[in-house]
Parts: structure tokens; C-alpha cells; sequence
């Protein structure tokens, strides 16, 4: 329905269309999209940027569509080039080198197995435990901040709070999860290495 | 160094706490630790509007197909 959507509002694509390949690049884009974004969001640090990047990456798979899109419209394909933009785009802004050569280090997630899911779900447990622990206030301010995905002025709003207060909660509640978590995140499964 | 992990800087801020925390190993560590909380306590760091994204790439694909812009490459 969207993809007619656009169709409709862009007529002129339809002369640039090779069948078959908007399907995949289509699927690709929506089923890759937003785990690029969080990937090179941690090369980059900035959700502007990374989404730059990322639109940047799709734009050239467009442009240079063709044979070998069976190839490059897949996940380890679109995460090497999502990196190697990334690390481009440090360079160019000429971000420091030890920052660079951290971000270099980073590795591709790699797709959940069966395994994960289940350790996965096994943490959810202590999570949660962790985060009803936390004070009152420090663990709504968290909540709506990371289940609820509300800004921190909207957060303030609602709780009638100070921004600067909002912030510093958020700060407390990270600390608090990240003591209480502690034993967990040297696991395997949700460790820097595999997480993404 | 939430705002760094949650991508609510501009580039040049991030830039900035990119030296801060490179300058520092403790605090490349301290960032791994911070990005973990979040992975387990939420599904994406932030919320991508992936509708909106889709429509900025295909104006920016309609853009460069109007253009002829043949020549790019996307290798890895």
C-alpha cells in the first residue's frame, strides 16, 4: 500500500525501474533500515548522522542496481558497507584517531539464534526486577524515557519536573541498572561484542 | 554520555565527546556498560521513524534518477 503510495507520487520512478529489483531493495530497506541505523549510531554518535549515512548507503545500492543485488541486498553486505561509511565519515570529519580506531574494533551483531532468544528472554526477568527496584520517580522518569519513548521535555511535562531533573534521573537510573545488572553484562549474549 | 548513546547530538558535539571518551579508557568503558543498560532495557536506542525515512529516500532516489546519476558505487 505505501509503495503505491509513492508510486503515485512519484511517476517518474517508474521509467528507472528494473523488475524485481524494487521488491528486494525495497524489502531490504525495511528490514534493515533501523539495525543500521543502530549500528552506525554507535561509530557516529549521532542519530542525524547515522541516518545520513544509512540513506546515503541505500541511495548507492539504487543507483548502481543489477545483477549483483542478490549479493548486495543482503545483511553482511549492507553491514560491511554501513561500516566502512561510518568509519569514512570519522576520518572525514577528522575525529579523533583513538576514537576511530575503537569504532574499527566494532563488530557486526550477528543474527539472533535460538540460543540468544532464550538467554535472551531468561534476562528479561532480571531486568525487570531491576528496573522496579529502582526509586519512584527514577524508574518513571526511565520508563517513559525507554519503554515509552517520550523526550525528555514531554517527561518533564508530565511528571511537572525540571528538565535538568528529568536528565539527572535518567543518569541515576543507569547507574542503578548498570550496578544491579552487573553480572550480566559480561555475558556472551548481551555483551558489547554481540550486541548491537 | 547519555546523549551520545542515544544519538541526540549534532555531529560536531559528537565529535567532541568522541575525543572525550577516547582521551579516557575507563570511559570507553564506562560507555560499553551504558550501551548495554540500554540494549537490555529497550528494543532500539531511540526511535527511528522508518515511514519518514522511506519517503526522504525516495525523493532523494526520484532526485537522482532524474539526474542520471550513473555513477556511483556502493562497494563495501
Amino acid at each position: 500500500m505505501l509503495e503505491s503510495h509513492f508510486r503515485s507520487q512519484l511517476p517518474m520512478l517508474e521509467h528507472h525501474v528494473t523488475p524485481g529489483t524494487p521488491h528486494s531493495w525495497e524489502s531490504a530497506f525495511q528490514a534493515y533500515y533501523v539495525e543500521l541505523c543502530e549500528y552506525v549510531l554507535r561509530f557516529v554518535g549521532s542519530a542525524e548522522a547515522a541516518q545520513d549515512l544509512v540513506q546515503d548507503l541505500f541511495l548507492r545500492l539504487w543507483d548502481s542496481r543489477g545483477p549483483r543485488d542478490a549479493t548486495r541486498l543482503t545483511r553482511p553486505y549492507l553491514y560491511v558497507a554501513a561500516r566502512n561509511r561510518a568509519l569514512k565519515y570519522l576520518r572525514h570529519r577528522r575525529v579523533v584517531a583513538t576514537w576511530i580506531a575503537r569504532a574499527a574494533c566494532e563488530e557486526t551483531p550477528p543474527s539472533d539464534t535460538p540460543e540468544d532468544l532464550c538467554l535472551r528472554g531468561e534476562l528479561d526477568d532480571a531486568v525487570q526486577e531491576a528496573i522496579a527496584e529502582l526509586p519512584a520517580r527514577c524508574r518513571a522518569v526511565f520508563v517513559l524515557r525507554r519503554r515509552e519513548q517520550r523526550s525528555y521535555r514531554e517527561i518533564a511535562t508530565r511528571l511537572g519536573i525540571g528538565l535538568g531533573t528529568v536528565k539527572s534521573q535518567m543518569w541515576r537510573a543507569t547507574l542503578r541498572l548498570r550496578a544491579r545488572l552487573g553480572p550480566y553484562l559480561a555475558r556472551p549474549v548481551i555483551s558489547e561484542d554481540r550486541a548491537g | 554520555m547519555l546523549r551520545f548513546v542515544e544519538g541526540d547530538c549534532s555531529p560536531d558535539q559528537a565529535a567532541a565527546i568522541q575525543a572525550w571518551i577516547a582521551a579516557d579508557p575507563r570511559r570507553g568503558e564506562r560507555l560499553d556498560e551504558v550501551r548495554t543498560v540500554w540494549r537490555l532495557t529497550g528494543s532500539s536506542t531511540r526511535q527511528w521513524v522508518v515511514a519518514e525515512a522511506r519517503i526522504r529516500l525516495l525523493r532523494s532516489r526520484g532526485r537522482h534518477a532524474a539526474q542520471g546519476s550513473a555513477g556511483f558505487s556502493a562497494r563495501p
